[in-house]
């Protein structure tokens, strides 16, 4: 079932009103929908468990052709698709008990992700199904939703 | 669920103005500058040059930057972060009407907390940058100049479906740049400068290419505008 948070009414400085900015129920792997005027907004966050910077790289480029070609393989427009990928160089783990914290250093066998899709001409569901297929398919969701 | 922004992070640093025109200056001392126009039209690309003209040749070094995704995740504002750039990220709705209140108390906040000589905003690809300078004129007496950019390359392949938009993005630009003017054909170009002129009769349209690099003229032009739109109390 979708939920909508109707959170904002139309402004009068140009004349022209501004539909309501729509968010639906979180999909998983960290994939949130929303709409805005004609545009349908899809943000991703998560984790590529791939420990090498240029193979996630690639592996994110590739599903982002991918998300490119299905949109505009069913009419859609694309506006703008942008993710930031990092390595992480140095992990470490602090933990508090007390009054002085503890730190373990590791090492990390994952990048992070994180971006947004925003496009046109396409539904909510349909672009939360091609996220959840292409970059959905290769990452983890961070579990904080 | 709405989203706040991100705390600002400004420390209070030498500045220069560097003799730039006072007209630029608002009820708040600032100069202020929106770089507006659609999605991945290169505003980010075009505000990192301009910042870096600003510093490295205008010696300005107090410039904080606004920037407002539609999304609720930021990535524009990471990759100013990460070239050195104050930044004040507003996320998850648009400052032209959703968030048209919260542009205002972070102006307002990044005034006292920072007082920059120079604020450039860049608002999400689908806002209406006009109803942004309304907004900050009617209340906070700024009167921002209007950049605007156009993707040369994709203009006339959006231009049908998405008109009303660029229409709306297009008509209070004070200067407009036909930007990735290097990915268009010639024949793109002046199809695209033509249907712009039609959409904005006022403008002055230059052709830039962020990838290629971006003439000075252009930076200097839009420091010249200041003396123009300053004290315009019609717009």
């Amino acid at each position: 079932m979708e939920r909508q948070t109707d959170n904002h009414g139309g402004h009068g400085h140009c004349g022209e009103e501004h539909s309501h900015h729509h968010h639906h129920e979180r999909e998983p792997r960290g994939i949130h929908i929303s709409r805005h005027e004609e545009a349908v907004i899809g943000s991703l966050r998560g984790s590529l468990p791939v420990s090498d910077f240029q193979e996630a790289r690639q592996m994110v480029s590739a599903q982002m052709r991918e998300i490119g070609r299905r949109i505009r393989a069913q009419g859609g427009i694309i506006g703008h698709i942008k993710f930031i990928l990092g390595s992480p160089e140095k992990c470490c783990q602090i933990s508090l008990t007390d009054t002085s914290e503890t730190v373990r250093y590791f090492d990390s066998d994952s990048c992070r992700i994180e971006g947004v899709a925003i496009v046109f001409l396409i539904s909510e569901e349909e672009l939360g199904r091609i996220l959840r297929e292409t970059l959905g398919s290769i990452t983890e969701e961070d579990g904080i939703l | 669920m709405k989203r706040t922004g991100t705390a600002a992070r400004f420390t209070a640093t030498r500045t220069d103005t560097g003799g730039i025109p006072e007209p630029f200056r608002g009820g708040m001392n600032v100069k202020f500058l929106i770089v507006g126009g659609f999605l991945g039209s290169g505003k980010t690309s075009f505000i990192l040059a301009l910042a870096r003209y600003l510093v490295q040749t205008r010696g300005i070094t107090k410039v904080a930057i606004l920037e407002n995704e539609i999304g609720e995740v930021g990535v524009d504002d990471r990759v100013l972060r990460g070239s050195g750039y104050r930044v004040k990220g507003m996320f998850d709705g648009c400052v032209c009407c959703t968030m048209a209140g919260e542009l205002l108390i972070n102006v307002r906040m990044i005034q006292e907390d920072y007082n920059p000589d120079w604020i450039i905003m860049e608002p999400t690809g689908m806002a209406f940058p006009g109803s942004i300078r309304q907004n900050l004129q009617d209340t906070l007496d700024i009167h921002p100049v209007i950049v605007c950019l156009a993707d040369a390359q994709r203009w006339q392949k959006i231009l049908k479906p998405l008109g009303h938009l660029l229409s709306l993005q297009m008509k209070d630009a004070d200067l407009i740049l036909l930007n990735k003017a290097d990915l268009a054909e010639p024949g793109e170009l002046d199809a695209a400068r033509e249907s712009i002129r039609e959409l904005n009769a006022r403008a002055e349209i230059l052709c830039t290419s962020t990838a290629e690099g971006i003439d000075s003229a252009v930076f200097d032009r839009i420091l010249e505008l200041g003396g123009t739109a300053y004290g315009t109390a019609d717009r």
